[in-house]
């Protein structure tokens, strides 16, 4: 590059560093060429202008230099080069920053719904409830504000918390840490020490009984607000939410030091769920508790709760699978009857008010109404009643910057937000200065957050949650005179925790800083992004139905396109969800150069994952679908009628919307979603209008016989004949119902006068397809293969199955039928899974065959109350029900049920 | 129909994620976020003025979205060209330019002295994270080539 011009006093920057002023330029004795003598702006210089007797130019000492000219640059082109990086810079690391934030919140939107979800389910539950109630009363679940004891003695767990693990005991193969009682300091140590080298060795059954039930003793007597000091001459350290994340409580005992009487600890609720290791802080926690009383404490949150727990892991529960895999369902309704002890609040030295959710939606409440809520019961759901709302709020609600309550929607069902004014007048009337609660990652993603004029500390204790948000962790630590601080962590991985405190092996030596500094935001925000399309995605199949409509509508012309604006809108009414789908948008579908987007095709491409195929037999799928089609077959004749009547100019076509209406007329029992489901498979290659003909015709009736084979061979005349057959008998009901009228002598057989008599009366229903005395001789000859003169009937009546003649769209078709029921089954997991356990009231796990159709009518009928088509047909649930119980024994396993319907886990 | 329908939404995005409580107002100190994560690469200074341009006769330290979106428009349209990313090529010469030698490279040192002494001066939190990115950990060197690249890529 040339050098720039310059002149006598111009400010200059001196090899590339040091700033000053030109003084001289010209020849020197120095070196040939020339050189240029500079003042200095810093005594970085090495002379006062004279050198060795030379002199150009005189300064200050130490402020001169003299270099070759090319050594020198004018400052203004420095400036300017790095104004212009630092800008490249600035606006890399903001938009990073911008994005990371942008993919955080709509991950979290998303945790938030799935959580929320559990809310927005109970209304589902309480139809479900009252459905099942008619058909038996059962302890075993119940919606709102019902109490674990009262399941627990319904399950035949134990209730009086004295007694608990007096039926267990300890044998020789156990390899954990021993527990006995009165506790001493030693054997609490042993297990912390424990738990830091072998995380995944749990204690024994017995002594987490023992532990539960002595700190259930414990909190019985306490009013529903507990009251604290900080030690003299000591600290309180306050710790939000922890999620089973061992690692982070573990590095928060390390830092702050082990509870002792000098050392108080509270942990502000939502120990459990999530993580895998909620039974061991809960482990260290009590047994410190029930050593230190007064000194340990913990406040309820809205993740001690059953139905929460029992949700799987992804959807914002875990802790019942992870105290079954350590334990069994009767322990985890000890931890129930445990958590129902645990006071909703906590008050320290009077002045400063710890609760896990928020301050409530209704005025002019004190202290003296917390104290006094009758919290031995599951966290109601409806808050119509004040105390229900107080009990909610606590557990469940989040702050705002704007004064006043709002609804907060994200959070699910009767979730509210509250304002600074709240905050302010709650802290006023009661005498307090301080709230402090948990809840949620603050949204700055450190471990700590200020807000309300200083009036109200959020503090959340798990580091980087659920091992992708990268966010801090913190604690809030209190001396005796109520001045506090405010600790943040990155905690190491549990490994490294276990390496450090393994006696065999080196120390790390992790530093306070723990992980700072070493977790990749880039990463974690492309894992959190895939995370955040893969969970889309199944919203998208939960509500295909929906987004077709809406897309469709905008669509008149049945192009199968819109775009991208209308894709926007479609999928913000329907899915709910208010995310950034400007951005979303080029990760989950491709727009055309014409700014339009294929909507069938996006639709088409999300497919029902699930998790095991394997529990249910093969062949379900065909055989469900099958069901789906017989449903339009058992109709043809009148949804022929029907649709003509649609068929304004004769042609033949049909819209989708009026193929839809016809069905509806024609009586044809099919759930509104599968109707849909095949709807959206023809569609595809009907460019939006559908040949009516075609679309009946080409379902086949084909006959299989179990002694004679497959009769799908058939040729001319027999095909068209067996179809009729087949036409009238799925058209007439229940088969097993007509034929069980037409074996007259009752020996569970057909033979040729009985199915001549079964054909005349099924003919006399259906007048164009009766049969001929001839053609009854013919289908006889072809039905008894074997020709010993009579058929199994049982066999005869489901040996008649409707396919659709072309392989291809069937594939489509019972991808979209299997798929839509499946999302319907997804959606409603948590109401099935309500129903199961309320005809499970031992907890066993599994249902008899009849239960299990008792349940899932339960659900179907629970969806009609509300307005709509339940997703199966009775059909359809038989098929689930034979196929469910793939060994034979008449019992389902219905949590395996429920589990293979699960999303697949995004990779 | 709005000719800006589309930006529009993409501005709203952008901001939507520093509306806390989204009431369609944002903390004056994120705008420059927003703006650069809206592909916008103004100097500091103007910056500053075109905050001072939005925010309200009574400065509250927040910013409403519609006066945003009026600025946000406008710098995404008719003044794009002044605010644009640099190409690689752009920002290579302004490396050369600080690199006296013609080395193809900056010490780490040298560059952390010369982000903080000239142009819109880095803070030592902001030069931390820029040699965190750019320098070579084994040599403590910042190959500016490759990091020019990183700069005007995606």
């Amino acid at each position: 590059m040339e050098s720039e011009k310059i002149s006598i006093g111009d400010t200059v920057v001196v090899l590339g560093k040091r700033k000053g002023i030109v003084r001289y330029i010209g020849d020197t004795v120095f070196g040939p060429g020339e050189w240029v003598g500079v003042e200095l702006e810093k005594p970085t210089g090495t002379h006062d202008g004279g050198v060795n007797g030379q002199r150009y130019f005189s300064c200050k000492p130490n402020h001169g230099v003299y270099v070759q000219r090319q050594g020198v640059t004018p400052v203004n082109s420095i400036e300017a080069a790095a104004s212009q990086i630092q800008s490249m810079q600035r606006g890399r690391k903001e938009r990073q920053e911008a994005d990371f934030k942008r993919v955080y919140q709509t991950w979290n939107a998303l945790e938030l719904e799935q959580e929320g979800n559990y809310l927005n389910q109970s209304a589902a539950n309480s139809r479900v409830e009252s459905l099942l109630r008619a058909y038996g009363p059962s302890s075993a679940g119940s919606v709102n504000g019902s109490s674990a004891s009262s399941m627990a003695a319904a399950a035949g767990v134990s209730t009086d918390p004295t007694d608990w693990g007096s039926d267990c005991s300890v044998d020789k193969a156990y390899k954990g840490p021993h527990v006995s009682w009165p506790l001493r300091k030693e054997n609490v140590e042993a297990v912390l020490h424990h738990f830091r080298t072998q995380p995944d060795v749990p204690l024994h059954p017995k002594y987490m009984a023992e532990i539960l039930g002595k700190a259930t003793v414990h909190f019985r007597e306490c009013s529903s607000v507990y009251d604290m000091q900080v030690p003299e001459d000591g600290k309180l350290v306050i710790c939000g939410d922890t999620h089973g994340q061992l690692a982070d409580f573990l590095w928060i005992l390390k830092q702050n030091g082990e509870p002792s009487p000098n050392t108080a600890y509270l942990l502000n609720g939502d120990i459990a769920d999530r993580g895998e290791y909620a039974c061991e802080i809960l482990v260290i926690v009590l047994l410190y508790m029930l050593l230190y009383p007064g000194k340990v404490t913990i406040n309820r949150g809205n993740h001690e709760n059953l139905e929460m727990n029992r949700r799987p892991a992804d959807y914002g529960g875990g802790f019942y699978d992870e105290v079954v895999a350590k334990y069994s369902p009767a322990l985890f309704m000890m931890f129930q009857q445990f958590f129902e002890q645990l006071p909703l609040a906590t008050v320290i030295a009077g002045r400063v008010v710890v609760v896990h959710g928020g301050l409530t939606r209704r005025e002019g409440v004190q202290i003296q109404h917390l104290r006094t809520i009758n919290r031995r019961r599951q966290c109601p759901t409806a808050t119509d009643a004040i105390e229900d709302a107080l009990m909610f709020d606590l557990m469940w609600a989040d702050p705002q910057d704007q004064p006043g309550v709002a609804r907060a929607p994200h959070r699910g069902a009767n979730c509210v937000r509250f304002g600074p004014d709240v905050t302010k007048r709650f802290l006023g009337v009661n005498g307090l200065s301080l709230v402090i609660r948990s809840h949620e990652v603050p949204e700055n993603l450190r471990g700590f957050e200020d807000r309300h004029d200083g009036r109200l500390i959020t503090v959340f204790s798990a580091s980087n949650y659920c091992g992708s948000t990268g966010n801090y962790g913190a604690v809030v630590v209190f001396q005796a005179d109520l001045s506090y601080t405010v600790e943040e962590h990155m905690a190491p991985d549990l490994s490294e925790l276990v390496a450090e405190y393994s006696p065999t092996s080196v120390p790390l030596g992790l530093d306070s800083a723990g992980k700072e500094g070493r977790v990749d935001r880039t990463k974690l925000a492309d894992s959190m992004h895939e995370e955040v399309i893969g969970k889309l995605r199944q919203k998208v199949m939960q509500h295909k139905d929906d987004l077709w409509w809406y897309w469709t509508q905008l669509d008149p012309q049945g192009t199968g396109r819109v775009s991208a604006a209308v894709w926007r809108q479609g999928m913000a009414a329907g899915l709910q969800l208010d995310l950034p789908w400007f951005s979303l948008q080029k990760d989950m579908v491709e727009v055309a150069e014409d700014g339009s987007v294929d909507y069938r095709t996006f639709l088409g491409g999300v497919n029902a994952g699930v998790q095991s195929q394997g529990f249910l037999q093969d062949g379900w799928e065909l055989e469900v679908a099958n069901k789906a089609f017989e449903a339009l077959v058992s109709r043809d004749m009148t949804l022929q009628q029907t649709l003509a009547t649609f068929d304004q100019d004769g042609d033949g076509m049909v819209s989708a919307q009026e193929f839809r209406e016809a069905i509806a007329k024609s009586n044809v029992s099919l759930p509104d979603n599968q109707v849909k489901a095949i709807l959206r498979a023809i569609e595809k290659d009907s460019e939006g209008q559908l040949s009516v003909e075609h679309f009946l015709e080409r379902f086949q009736v084909v006959c299989s016989l179990a002694g004679g084979g497959d009769m799908r061979g058939l040729e001319g005349s027999d095909a068209n004949l067996m179809d009729r057959i087949g036409r009238m008998l799925i058209g007439s009901g229940s088969r097993v119902q007509v034929f069980q009228t037409i074996d007259v002598n009752k020996d569970g057989y057909v033979d040729e006068s009985e199915f001549n008599l079964a054909m005349e009366r099924l003919g006399a229903r259906n007048p164009s397809m009766s049969l001929t005395q001839e053609e009854r001789k013919r289908a006889w000859h072809l039905l008894d293969m074997n020709q010993d003169g009579h058929l199994n009937y049982l066999e005869f009546c489901s040996a008649f199955k409707v396919v659709d003649k072309d392989p291809e769209t069937t594939k489509r078709m019972v991808k979209e039928v299997v798929d839509s029921i499946l999302a319907a089954l997804q959606v409603h997991s948590g109401t099935l899974s309500f129903a199961f356990r309320y005809l499970d009231p031992k907890n066993l796990g599994r249902v008899s065959k009849e239960d299990f159709k008792v349940g899932m009518r339960a659900l179907n009928a629970s969806m009609q109350g509300a307005g709509v088509n339940g997703p199966l047909t009775d059909e359809q649930l038989e098929v689930f029900a034979e196929f469910a119980d793939s060994d034979g024994d008449g019992n389902i396993d219905y949590q395996e049920f429920l589990n293979a319907f699960n999303p697949k886990k995004v990779a | 129909e709005d000719p800006n329908y589309e930006l529009k939404k993409k501005i709203r995005d952008a901001f939507q994620v520093f509306d806390r409580d989204q009431k369609g107002v944002c903390d004056e100190r994120e705008i420059g976020t927003i703006i650069r994560s809206l592909n916008i690469y103004p100097a500091e200074k103007q910056l500053q003025r075109w905050i001072h341009e939005i925010e309200e006769e009574e400065p509250t330290g927040f910013i409403m979205y519609e006066k945003f979106e009026t600025l946000a428009v406008r710098l995404l349209t008719d003044e794009a060209i002044n605010h644009k990313r640099n190409s690689e090529d752009e920002i290579l010469k302004a490396f050369q330019v600080l690199d006296k030698d013609k080395k193809g490279y900056l010490d780490a040192e040298d560059l952390q002295t010369l982000m903080t002494t000239y142009g819109e001066k880095f803070m030592p939190e902001e030069v931390k994270e820029m040699l965190a990115a750019a320098v070579d950990t084994e040599m403590g060197r910042v190959y500016y080539e490759d990091y020019a690249e990183i700069l005007a890529g995606d």
